[in-house]
């Protein structure tokens, strides 16, 4: 009985975390006349896949994939090999100021992102990187909150572990790359979970740097189907749906690691 | 409304002295064409012109269209246009381009910004670069909306104005025959319509502008003639509050929705008979037969418009200036304003294009385009101060208040007045 419940409960969150989800695909789904109705209905009369053919086609999607494969790819890469070597030094390597430094770091956290859009757009202009996959990768290839989650991931691995590789000769790099990443693989796939939705999603540093199609990732495509008096809204909800399912296929082979990451990433 | 009310919420206030000369030098990859050359006064070598716009979907479409037609006929001219979303982001682009000292050489703008830009020297104005046929021939309300000091500084662009929408099916249920042109009109149709249907019978946004439309056509102003003060806490404010307060609580005829939905969504799914929207919704209207007629009036007809104007920066070489020029005055030619407003719904920018034969054929075709424009001589725009932003911003909630029963029609009054001294006073 008890079981019952629990279970009942995990289906009604599990509703609601899904709502949206079926909302989506049922509206992108609809023609315009059914879109918005008095009475809401999941499922339409008619069927508009065309919503898909049609969204597809005002603008250039297939480039914006490409463009958010690669710069969320390259983004995710690059966080995840700085930020192991970063969280190793300040897990296991002794130096002067350490704490210090760590806490600094940490500091920027608390700094909104908006603060920094103009300083980093000044930055990046120049440096004559506006418009191009470097302005828009390199600002992003390290984080803090990778840092953080590795370090501490790595503060509660066995100190054993460290000495054996370090006692067999291996540098910081080959003990960091050859041992210790192959045994953390929850933290940093769910690092590069985090990691990869944050740049897929990203929206105002992509618009402000970019200043052609050429450069433009899936979320700019996705502002195509509002005004400032309306929206259409099965097309929008058409190229959402094309938009996620990347990120939901990710999810689905990494939410195992992603799960024990987060669970262990608190244990000392 | 929505869009402005976002807009003026992103403004980042700049205090920004931008270094002359670091406009584009690239050259467009096309070789020159002397054919090209002999079209007015083109430059000599290819000249690029940036363009920033916030059209997006179909909008974009058709102005990438007038575009590409107008580079076709100079060959020496090439405008990129960068998309950069709605105007919110549109104003977020610029705020960081024009700090970075890069802005582009011309840029879709709300008024507010442009008061902005234009105070902080970063503006060239287009007076002198225009023909003069042009400036005069533009609709009387967008040549002062587009004046500073006496020069036209931007070319309105995307204009629109508000228009009454209603369901003509409410209105025969109903038995109305001929739409409200006054507020006692517009208060016993909204009654009538909400005792035949049980819907409300008029909708509008109850925020800060609705205000203001109803505040000018009691006969009010916002702002003292020098604006340095809130000019609104008089019996016209008194008339316009108490107009909005009745409509919705006494009698129950109407409903006021909140800042961040579309008046056309609720027209869309018959949740009312009437808006009050601007003509930039039509094509937003898909489920329910829709009219539209001029906005009623009280003392007086006012008519707010809203839409964008386009901007050319001071950093722009001479060159790049007068290509931006040529291009400004292709897009609002006769021609090209009718086909715009033919495909986008907004409205023509010039007095000849109303007058003109393919318009008038356009009107004969689609009544609803006739109306805004015909109502243009009661038009009026908001007072062009990014200042009043946090002022309007608390008028909206003291409104809200009102409407929800919290609050009296004088209390209201008297704190919205406060709320825009305040924002004037920059507290």
């Amino acid at each position: 009985m008890k079981k019952f419940w629990a279970y009942a409960v995990l289906v009604v969150l599990c509703l609601f975390v899904l709502g949206p989800f079926i909302w989506m695909l049922a509206t992108s789904v609809k023609p315009d006349a059914e879109v918005l109705t008095a009475v809401p209905h999941l499922f339409p009369e008619h069927w508009a896949f065309d919503n898909y053919a049609k969204a597809w086609a005002s603008a250039p999607f297939a480039r914006y994939f490409w463009n958010s494969f690669l710069v969320s790819a390259l983004e995710t890469l690059f966080d995840l090999t700085f930020g192991a070597m970063a969280a190793y030094a300040f897990a296991r390597m002794d130096f002067i100021g350490r704490n210090v430094l760590f806490v600094a770091l940490l500091a920027t956290m608390m700094v909104p992102g908006e603060v920094l859009l103009i300083p980093n757009y000044i930055t990046v202009s120049n440096l004559n990187w506006l418009n191009t996959y470097q302005g828009l990768i390199v600002p992003w290839m390290v984080s803090v909150f990778t840092i953080f989650l590795m370090r501490q991931f790595f503060l509660g691995l066995p100190r054993e572990v460290f000495e054996a590789a370090e006692l067999d000769g291996c540098g910081p790099l080959r003990t960091l790359f050859g041992i210790i990443m192959p045994i953390s693989k929850p933290i940093w796939i769910t690092s590069a979970l985090i990691k990869f939705v944050g740049a897929w999603n990203a929206f105002l540093w992509v618009l402000i740097i970019a200043n052609s199609s050429d450069y433009y990732t899936l979320p700019i495509g996705l502002i195509n189907f509002s005004t400032d008096v309306g929206t259409v809204y099965n097309q929008l909800m058409a190229a959402a749906t094309f938009s996620v399912v990347p990120l939901i296929i990710l999810f689905l082979f990494g939410q195992r690691y992603f799960i024990e990451g987060i669970a262990r990433s608190g244990i000392k | 409304m929505k869009a402005r009310w976002l807009a003026a919420g992103a403004s980042v206030v700049l205090g920004t002295t931008l270094v002359a000369g670091c406009g584009g030098g690239q050259t467009a990859g096309n070789t020159a064409n002397t054919a090209g050359n002999a079209v007015g006064a083109a430059p000599a070598g290819p000249v690029t012109i940036t363009f920033y716009e916030a059209m997006p979907g179909a909008l974009g479409d058709e102005l990438k269209k007038l575009t590409d037609a107008f580079q076709k006929q100079n060959p020496n001219i090439k405008v990129d246009l960068v998309y950069s979303g709605s105007y919110t982001t549109q104003k977020q682009k610029l705020t960081a381009a024009i700090a970075a000292h890069k802005p582009p050489t011309i840029a879709q703008v709300q008024e507010t910004w442009e008061t902005e830009y234009y105070n902080s020297g970063l503006l060239q104005p287009v007076q002198d670069l225009l023909p003069k046929e042009t400036i005069d021939d533009l609709i009387p309300i967008w040549r002062d909306d587009n004046s500073y000091d006496g020069k036209l500084v931007s070319v309105p662009f995307n204009k629109s104005a508000y228009v009454l929408f209603y369901n003509p099916d409410d209105f025969a249920k109903a038995g109305i025959t001929t739409p409200p042109a006054t507020w006692d009109e517009l208060e016993q149709d909204a009654i009538k319509i909400t005792k035949a249907t049980g819907i409300p019978g008029l909708a509008f946004q109850g925020n800060y502008y609705t205000f203001e439309m109803l505040l000018h056509q009691a006969g009010g102003k916002v702002l003292t003639d020098d604006q340095k003060q809130a000019a609104f806490g008089d019996a016209a404010g008194k008339k316009a509050l108490t107009f909005m307060r009745k409509l919705v609580l006494d009698d129950k005829a109407a409903t006021a929705i909140g800042g961040n939905a579309y008046l056309s969504d609720g027209f869309n799914t018959h949740k009312y008979a009437m808006d009050l929207d601007s003509t930039a919704s039509m094509s937003f209207i898909k489920n329910v037969k829709f009219k539209v007629a001029p906005l009623p009036g009280d003392v007086q007809k006012a008519v707010p418009t809203a839409g964008t104007n386009i901007v050319l920066f001071k950093d722009a070489t001479p060159e790049q200036q007068q290509a931006a020029a040529k291009y400004l005055n292709f897009l609002i030619s006769k021609d090209n304003t009718i086909e715009w407003a033919k495909a986008t719904g907004y409205l023509p920018v010039r007095k000849s294009a109303l007058d003109d034969p393919a318009w008038k054929e356009i009107v004969s075709q689609n009544p609803n385009l006739g109306v805004a424009p015909a109502e243009l001589d009661n038009a009026y725009f908001s007072p062009r101060l990014a200042e009043l932003y946090s002022g309007q911003n608390n008028v909206t909630t003291q409104i809200g208040n009102m409407l929800s029963g919290k609050q009296s029609v004088d209390d209201t009054l008297k704190k919205s007045v406060d709320a825009i001294n305040q924002a004037l006073a920059g507290k």
